[in-house]
Protein backbone atom coordinates (compact mmCIF):
# COMPACT_ATOMS: atom_id res chain seq x y z
CA UNK A 1 0.00 0.00 0.00
CA UNK A 2 0.88 3.52 -0.67
CA UNK A 3 0.13 7.14 1.00
CA UNK A 4 -2.72 7.74 -1.53
CA UNK A 5 -4.18 4.45 -1.13
CA UNK A 6 -4.50 4.79 2.40
CA UNK A 7 -5.61 8.06 2.31
CA UNK A 8 -8.09 6.74 -0.21
CA UNK A 9 -8.98 4.05 2.11
CA UNK A 10 -9.15 6.79 5.04
CA UNK A 11 -11.62 9.30 2.74
CA UNK A 12 -14.48 6.18 2.48
CA UNK A 13 -14.12 5.06 6.01
CA UNK A 14 -14.57 8.40 6.82
CA UNK A 15 -17.20 9.40 4.63
CA UNK A 16 -19.36 6.13 5.72
CA UNK A 17 -18.70 5.82 9.39
CA UNK A 18 -21.37 8.41 10.30
CA UNK A 19 -23.70 7.24 8.44
CA UNK A 20 -26.96 4.38 9.77
CA UNK A 21 -25.20 1.22 10.26
CA UNK A 22 -27.87 -0.33 7.51
CA UNK A 23 -26.27 2.25 5.09
CA UNK A 24 -23.03 1.65 5.28
CA UNK A 25 -22.59 -1.51 3.24
CA UNK A 26 -24.82 0.70 0.52
CA UNK A 27 -22.50 3.30 0.27
CA UNK A 28 -19.14 1.63 -0.10
CA UNK A 29 -20.21 -0.92 -2.65
CA UNK A 30 -21.53 2.23 -4.80
CA UNK A 31 -18.76 4.40 -3.77
CA UNK A 32 -16.05 1.54 -4.21
CA UNK A 33 -16.85 0.11 -7.51
CA UNK A 34 -15.31 -2.50 -8.94
CA UNK A 35 -12.49 -2.28 -6.42
CA UNK A 36 -13.00 -4.94 -4.56
CA UNK A 37 -10.12 -4.71 -2.44
CA UNK A 38 -10.68 -0.80 -1.23
CA UNK A 39 -14.62 -2.08 -0.36
CA UNK A 40 -13.09 -5.08 1.68
CA UNK A 41 -10.65 -3.18 3.80
CA UNK A 42 -13.07 -0.08 4.31
CA UNK A 43 -15.89 -3.06 5.40
CA UNK A 44 -13.16 -4.48 7.89
CA UNK A 45 -12.56 -1.10 9.48
CA UNK A 46 -15.90 -0.17 9.93
CA UNK A 47 -16.75 -3.54 11.36
CA UNK A 48 -13.87 -2.89 13.51
CA UNK A 49 -14.80 0.42 14.50
CA UNK A 50 -18.55 -0.13 15.47
CA UNK A 51 -17.46 -3.19 17.75
CA UNK A 52 -13.71 -3.08 17.89
CA UNK A 53 -12.37 -4.14 21.15
CA UNK A 54 -8.81 -4.65 19.96
CA UNK A 55 -5.69 -3.60 22.32
CA UNK A 56 -5.80 0.03 21.26
CA UNK A 57 -9.71 0.14 22.89
CA UNK A 58 -8.05 -0.54 26.07
CA UNK A 59 -5.09 1.63 28.09
CA UNK A 60 -2.22 0.21 29.09
CA UNK A 61 -3.06 1.05 32.83
CA UNK A 62 -6.11 -1.09 32.17
CA UNK A 63 -4.38 -4.18 31.01
CA UNK A 64 -2.51 -3.82 34.12
CA UNK A 65 -5.13 -4.11 36.25
CA UNK A 66 -6.80 -7.03 34.48
CA UNK A 67 -4.06 -8.87 34.88
CA UNK A 68 -3.63 -7.83 38.80
CA UNK A 69 -7.48 -8.80 39.04
CA UNK A 70 -7.23 -12.21 37.45
CA UNK A 71 -4.51 -13.63 39.67
CA UNK B 1 20.27 -15.63 18.10
CA UNK B 2 16.76 -14.35 17.95
CA UNK B 3 17.64 -12.05 21.27
CA UNK B 4 20.79 -10.46 19.23
CA UNK B 5 18.80 -9.98 15.91
CA UNK B 6 15.91 -8.47 17.22
CA UNK B 7 15.26 -5.24 15.37
CA UNK B 8 15.28 -1.83 17.55
CA UNK B 9 12.52 0.85 17.44
CA UNK B 10 14.13 3.70 15.76
CA UNK B 11 15.66 5.66 18.10
CA UNK B 12 14.02 8.98 18.31
CA UNK B 13 16.98 11.24 16.66
CA UNK B 14 16.80 9.80 13.36
CA UNK B 15 12.53 10.51 12.91
CA UNK B 16 13.48 14.47 12.86
CA UNK B 17 14.41 14.57 9.81
CA UNK B 18 15.39 18.31 10.23
CA UNK B 19 17.63 18.34 13.31
CA UNK B 20 21.30 18.79 12.89
CA UNK B 21 24.03 15.84 13.83
CA UNK B 22 24.16 17.43 17.65
CA UNK B 23 20.41 17.36 18.00
CA UNK B 24 20.08 14.45 16.80
CA UNK B 25 22.62 12.98 18.36
CA UNK B 26 21.28 15.12 21.90
CA UNK B 27 17.54 13.55 21.03
CA UNK B 28 18.86 9.60 21.01
CA UNK B 29 21.00 10.63 24.52
CA UNK B 30 17.67 11.34 25.63
CA UNK B 31 16.19 8.99 24.19
CA UNK B 32 18.02 6.14 26.19
CA UNK B 33 18.39 7.92 29.23
CA UNK B 34 14.29 7.91 28.97
CA UNK B 35 14.11 4.35 28.41
CA UNK B 36 16.35 3.57 31.42
CA UNK B 37 14.46 5.53 33.67
CA UNK B 38 10.81 3.98 32.55
CA UNK B 39 12.59 0.31 33.04
CA UNK B 40 13.75 1.57 36.59
CA UNK B 41 10.58 3.27 37.80
CA UNK B 42 8.56 0.03 36.61
CA UNK B 43 10.78 -2.23 38.45
CA UNK B 44 10.11 0.06 41.37
CA UNK B 45 5.99 -0.24 41.09
CA UNK B 46 6.47 -3.59 40.19
CA UNK B 47 8.10 -4.08 43.81
CA UNK B 48 5.51 -2.06 45.72
CA UNK B 49 1.92 -0.92 44.51
CA UNK B 50 1.27 -2.08 40.79
CA UNK B 51 -2.26 -1.12 40.79
CA UNK B 52 -1.51 2.63 41.77
CA UNK B 53 0.84 4.26 39.03
CA UNK B 54 1.06 1.73 36.19
CA UNK B 55 -0.80 3.72 34.01
CA UNK B 56 1.67 5.40 31.17
CA UNK B 57 0.51 8.65 31.79
CA UNK B 58 1.64 8.36 35.63
CA UNK B 59 5.26 6.57 34.79
CA UNK B 60 5.83 9.48 31.72
CA UNK B 61 5.02 11.92 34.76
CA UNK B 62 7.20 10.51 36.74
CA UNK B 63 10.01 10.02 34.59
CA UNK B 64 9.80 14.18 34.05
CA UNK B 65 10.80 14.68 37.63
CA UNK B 66 13.78 12.81 37.63
CA UNK B 67 15.03 13.60 34.84
CA UNK B 68 13.65 17.31 34.81
CA UNK B 69 16.79 19.22 35.97
CA UNK B 70 19.36 16.83 33.98
CA UNK B 71 21.69 18.48 31.39
CA UNK B 72 19.82 16.80 28.29
CA UNK B 73 16.45 17.86 29.64
CA UNK B 74 17.56 21.53 30.09
CA UNK B 75 16.35 22.95 26.35
CA UNK B 76 13.52 20.91 26.48
CA UNK B 77 9.67 21.49 27.34
CA UNK B 78 7.42 19.24 29.21
CA UNK B 79 5.59 18.41 26.07
CA UNK B 80 8.38 17.25 24.16
CA UNK B 81 9.72 15.07 26.46
CA UNK B 82 6.28 13.57 26.85
CA UNK B 83 6.14 12.43 23.22
CA UNK B 84 9.95 11.16 23.66
CA UNK B 85 8.83 9.01 26.34
CA UNK B 86 5.96 7.70 24.54
CA UNK B 87 8.68 6.56 21.89
CA UNK B 88 10.59 5.24 25.29
CA UNK B 89 7.86 3.94 26.68
CA UNK B 90 7.04 1.46 23.35
CA UNK B 91 10.66 0.68 23.24
CA UNK B 92 10.43 -0.62 26.42
CA UNK B 93 7.72 -2.68 26.11
CA UNK B 94 8.96 -3.76 22.59
CA UNK B 95 11.61 -5.07 24.19
CA UNK B 96 9.85 -7.41 26.91
CA UNK B 97 7.53 -8.34 24.58
CA UNK B 98 9.96 -9.77 22.30
CA UNK B 99 12.33 -11.52 25.16
CA UNK B 100 9.24 -13.35 26.34
CA UNK B 101 8.16 -14.62 22.90
CA UNK B 102 11.86 -15.94 22.53
CA UNK B 103 11.17 -17.23 26.04
CA UNK B 104 8.23 -18.65 25.11
CA UNK B 105 9.52 -20.36 21.90
CA UNK B 106 12.60 -22.04 23.83
CA UNK B 107 14.98 -19.72 22.75
CA UNK B 108 18.05 -19.32 23.64
CA UNK B 109 17.37 -18.63 27.18
CA UNK B 110 19.55 -16.18 28.02
CA UNK B 111 17.69 -14.90 31.81
CA UNK B 112 17.12 -11.05 31.60
CA UNK B 113 15.08 -9.81 34.17
CA UNK B 114 11.95 -7.56 32.60
CA UNK B 115 10.33 -5.47 34.63
CA UNK B 116 7.40 -5.15 32.22
CA UNK B 117 6.72 -8.71 31.80
CA UNK B 118 4.86 -9.33 34.30
CA UNK B 119 2.76 -6.53 35.47
CA UNK B 120 1.72 -4.81 32.31
CA UNK B 121 0.78 -6.12 29.38
CA UNK B 122 1.68 -10.00 29.43
CA UNK B 123 -2.02 -12.24 30.86
CA UNK B 124 -4.53 -9.80 29.28
CA UNK B 125 -2.95 -9.45 25.63
CA UNK B 126 -0.45 -11.58 24.11
CA UNK B 127 2.74 -10.39 23.23
CA UNK B 128 2.40 -11.28 20.08
CA UNK B 129 -0.47 -8.87 19.52
CA UNK B 130 1.90 -6.04 21.19
CA UNK B 131 4.91 -7.56 18.24
CA UNK B 132 1.86 -7.16 15.47
CA UNK B 133 0.73 -3.50 16.89
CA UNK B 134 4.32 -2.18 16.51
CA UNK B 135 4.53 -3.71 13.19
CA UNK B 136 1.65 -2.14 11.96
CA UNK B 137 2.46 0.96 13.47
CA UNK B 138 6.29 0.83 11.37
CA UNK B 139 3.74 0.21 8.40
CA UNK B 140 1.32 3.42 8.94
CA UNK B 141 4.65 5.85 9.68
CA UNK B 142 5.67 5.14 6.37
CA UNK B 143 2.70 5.70 4.94
CA UNK B 144 1.24 8.59 7.38
CA UNK B 145 3.72 9.59 10.12
CA UNK B 146 1.33 12.14 11.47
CA UNK B 147 -1.15 9.11 12.24
CA UNK B 148 2.04 7.14 13.65
CA UNK B 149 2.73 9.74 16.12
CA UNK B 150 -0.80 10.14 17.51
CA UNK B 151 -1.05 6.37 18.09
CA UNK B 152 2.00 6.32 19.92
CA UNK B 153 1.99 9.56 21.81
CA UNK B 154 -1.46 8.49 23.08
CA UNK B 155 -1.69 4.39 23.41
CA UNK B 156 2.16 4.51 24.38
CA UNK B 157 2.46 7.95 26.39
CA UNK B 158 -1.15 8.54 27.69
CA UNK B 159 -1.35 11.73 26.46
CA UNK B 160 -4.24 13.83 26.17
CA UNK B 161 -5.49 14.58 22.63
CA UNK B 162 -5.61 18.72 23.55
CA UNK B 163 -1.67 18.14 24.10
CA UNK B 164 -0.92 16.11 21.19
CA UNK B 165 -3.03 18.64 19.35
CA UNK B 166 -0.57 21.20 20.90
CA UNK B 167 2.54 19.24 19.69
CA UNK B 168 1.77 18.21 16.05
CA UNK B 169 0.02 21.92 15.61
CA UNK B 170 -3.18 20.53 14.22
CA UNK B 171 -6.90 21.03 15.29
CA UNK B 172 -8.45 18.38 18.10
CA UNK B 173 -11.15 17.14 15.36
CA UNK B 174 -7.99 16.30 12.74
CA UNK B 175 -6.34 14.20 15.89
CA UNK B 176 -9.83 12.45 16.67
CA UNK B 177 -10.21 11.30 12.93
CA UNK B 178 -6.84 10.47 12.38
CA UNK B 179 -7.25 8.11 15.40
CA UNK B 180 -9.96 7.31 14.69
CA UNK B 181 -9.15 5.34 11.13
CA UNK B 182 -5.61 4.28 12.58
CA UNK B 183 -7.34 2.53 15.31
CA UNK B 184 -10.00 0.56 12.91
CA UNK B 185 -6.94 0.15 10.58
CA UNK B 186 -4.68 -1.47 13.52
CA UNK B 187 -7.29 -3.38 15.18
CA UNK B 188 -7.96 -5.32 11.90
CA UNK B 189 -4.16 -6.10 11.64
CA UNK B 190 -4.30 -7.53 15.03
CA UNK B 191 -7.53 -9.34 14.39
CA UNK B 192 -6.55 -10.77 11.14
CA UNK B 193 -2.83 -11.45 12.77
CA UNK B 194 -4.96 -13.14 16.12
Amino acid sequence: MDSARWQRIQDVFHDAVDLPQAEQVAFVKATCGDDEELKSEVLAMLHQDAGGNSLLDRSLADLAREKIRSG
Amino acid sequence: MALRNFQRVTAFGHSEPDATFEQRRSLDQLFSLTCEELRRLAARVKCSDPSSTLSPTALVNEAWMKLANSPPLAATSKLHFKRIAARAMRQVLIEAARRRNTHKRGGDGEAIFVVFDDSVHAAATGEEDLLTLDAALNELARLEPRQATIVETRFFGGLEVSEISNLLGVSEATILSDWRSAKAWLGQALRRAG
